[in-house]
């Protein structure tokens, strides 16, 4: 899982089945906790309601599928926690 | 899975059902600018070389799969070194 701030929402009348209902973020994963791959931004569905400016822990790949409550949803990150608090001790 | 170093943790109330109660740690992975949220079950000290499992390995360190499938995890730690060469 990654950590990341929600910058955004989207929100649209068409779309795939599997999209409906979900609300859907926009998260923006840390610089310095930079993936080998640079991730400008990545699309998360959001089942805790986080808001924009918070951080969450996203949760990448299958999982977020199955959040859903099947493998036929088009998503692959979904919204695992919303941070209270983080500590680094490097 | 991958070895790392645990750097720090997140606190977080509010998490998925299945995660609650559940300790996230912040784990440095070696040779890589990257860093991973993962799922802590061995109480792992922040310093400390753990290994890291991923993907659906990730999942059956909490729960044996492969019914698992709705743990929204992708890391969990799976081992606490003592020793490599």
């Amino acid at each position: 899982m990654i950590l990341g701030r929600v910058t955004g929402e989207v929100w649209a009348s068409r779309k795939h089945g599997g999209l409906d209902g979900q609300k859907l973020l926009i998260v923006k994963p840390h610089a310095w906790y930079a993936p080998t791959h640079d991730v400008g931004h990545l699309i998360a569905v959001d089942s805790l309601g986080a808001g924009i400016g918070e951080e969450v822990v996203v949760c990448l790949g299958a999982p977020a599928r199955w959040s859903l409550g099947g493998k036929t949803f088009p998503v692959e990150a979904a919204i695992a926690a919303i941070v209270d608090h983080t500590e680094i001790k490097k | 899975m991958k070895r790392g170093k645990i750097i720090g943790e997140v606190w977080a109330a509010r998490k998925v059902g299945k995660l609650d109660g559940k300790r996230l740690v912040l784990v440095g992975i070696d040779g890589e600018d990257r860093v991973v949220v993962a799922i802590d079950t061995l109480s792992a000290s922040v310093g400390q070389t753990v290994l890291v499992s991923f993907g659906s390995g990730a999942r059956n360190v909490l729960a044996p799969g492969p019914h698992n499938r709705a743990l929204v995890c992708d890391a969990a730690i799976s081992l606490l070194e003592d020793g490599a060469t």
